[in-house]
């Protein structure tokens, strides 16, 4: 009697096993690929035709600074041929006008242009620090009050267009902003560390890179 | 050997036969065995459990959901982008589903996603 109740118990025990328990999802973390819109061997070359430059600090060529940072970027990352060639960009409409950029391409195989629109602007912002804990002894005091700090901001609306038709494979917009306890700080150096960020977001996607992330599996 | 212990090894034998029976044909049971492939990095065998039961239940969300990460773990993006949208219009409440479907939008189209769902808490684990 003893031996058929654990036999009983066993095929119990089987049958729940068999069932699985209550739980209705799973948690994984996978690695991902990262997406990319693009195929960079696809193209030939990646042309840098300007950028519409909406503001910028007074004695600053954002167009220039921006293509100057970014056309090695491409280079490097991408492996693509670049090439530096301005386009008059009359407006923002001139971004979705498939026939200005397959006469822009015409007879230079397949391009990639990047073009886009951008901003930098300073401002000159007042902040309340908030202040120090009294429970900590810190060496170095930190101001209090209101203080000034010098805001810069930059956007930047990005298109990368296919020559040969004339269509946005990447419309993506950044917007990045960093404060300076410096009234007096400089438009290059603040746009370094500016696009520096920009560059971090944009090549993460491109370089199709794994990352870990975490999805839900369905048991029921 | 007793006529006892003749019942419970053929009483254990009866239940192994059930047990190899309902993970053979039970959806339910398709569907966990896609997930143990998974969990051993099995994704190809996954993905074949996972159609499986497709082909025995259309409506279920469990296996279009679980097909969609299997996709999006090999790039399969367009895939997964069908059968993310295939589960979230048979169960557009699903939280789990609307999770996924939030973080693939993220990876494809950074910072244009819904980020309004956090990690639903009111579900059994």
């Amino acid at each position: 009697m003893r031996k058929n109740s654990r036999a009983v118990l066993g095929l119990v025990l089987l049958l729940a096993a068999c069932r699985g328990g209550g739980d209705t999802y799973r948690k994984m973390r996978l690695e991902i690929p990262a997406y990319s819109p693009f195929q960079a061997q696809e193209f030939e070359q990646a042309v840098f035709g300007g950028f519409l430059v909406v503001k910028e600090p007074e004695g600053f060529d954002l167009n220039k600074e921006i293509i100057d940072y970014m056309s090695p970027e491409f280079e490097r990352r991408l492996q693509f041929q670049v090439a530096v060639r301005p386009i008059a960009l009359e407006g923002d409409e001139v971004f979705r006008n498939t026939d200005f950029w397959k006469s822009q391409s015409a007879g230079e195989g397949r391009s990639l242009f990047i073009t886009g629109q951008a901003e930098l602007t300073r401002e000159t912002r007042k902040s309340v620090l908030g202040r120090p804990r009294p429970d900590i002894d810190d060496p170095e005091p930190q101001e209090r009050g209101i203080v000034e700090r010098a805001l810069f901001v930059f956007n930047l609306h990005l298109y990368l267009i296919r020559g040969d038709t004339g269509e946005i494979v990447l419309d993506r917009e950044f917007k990045e902003t960093k404060a300076y306890p410096n009234t007096q700080q400089r438009a290059d150096f603040a746009f370094y560390d500016l696009v520096q960020r920009v560059k971090t977001k944009l090549f993460r996607p491109g370089l199709s890179e794994d990352r870990l992330q975490e999805r839900y599996l369905l048991v029921k | 050997m007793s006529k006892t212990t003749l019942a419970a090894v053929a009483l254990i034998l009866a239940g192994l036969f059930l047990a190899a029976g309902c993970a053979a044909r039970h959806p339910g049971d398709q569907i966990r065995f896609g997930i143990w492939a998974a969990d051993n990095d099995l994704w190809d065998e996954a993905i074949f459990r996972w159609k499986k039961v497709l082909s025995l239940d259309s409506r279920s969300v469990a296996a279009h959901n679980n097909l969609a990460v299997a996709y999006e773990r090999k790039g399969l993006w367009e895939e997964a982008r069908k059968e993310y949208e295939a589960a979230l219009k048979l169960a557009p409440e699903n939280s789990w589903v609307r999770l996924n479907f939030n973080k693939f939008k993220e990876n494809l189209e950074p910072g244009k996603s819904d980020r309004k769902d956090k990690e639903p808490q009111d579900e059994k684990k």
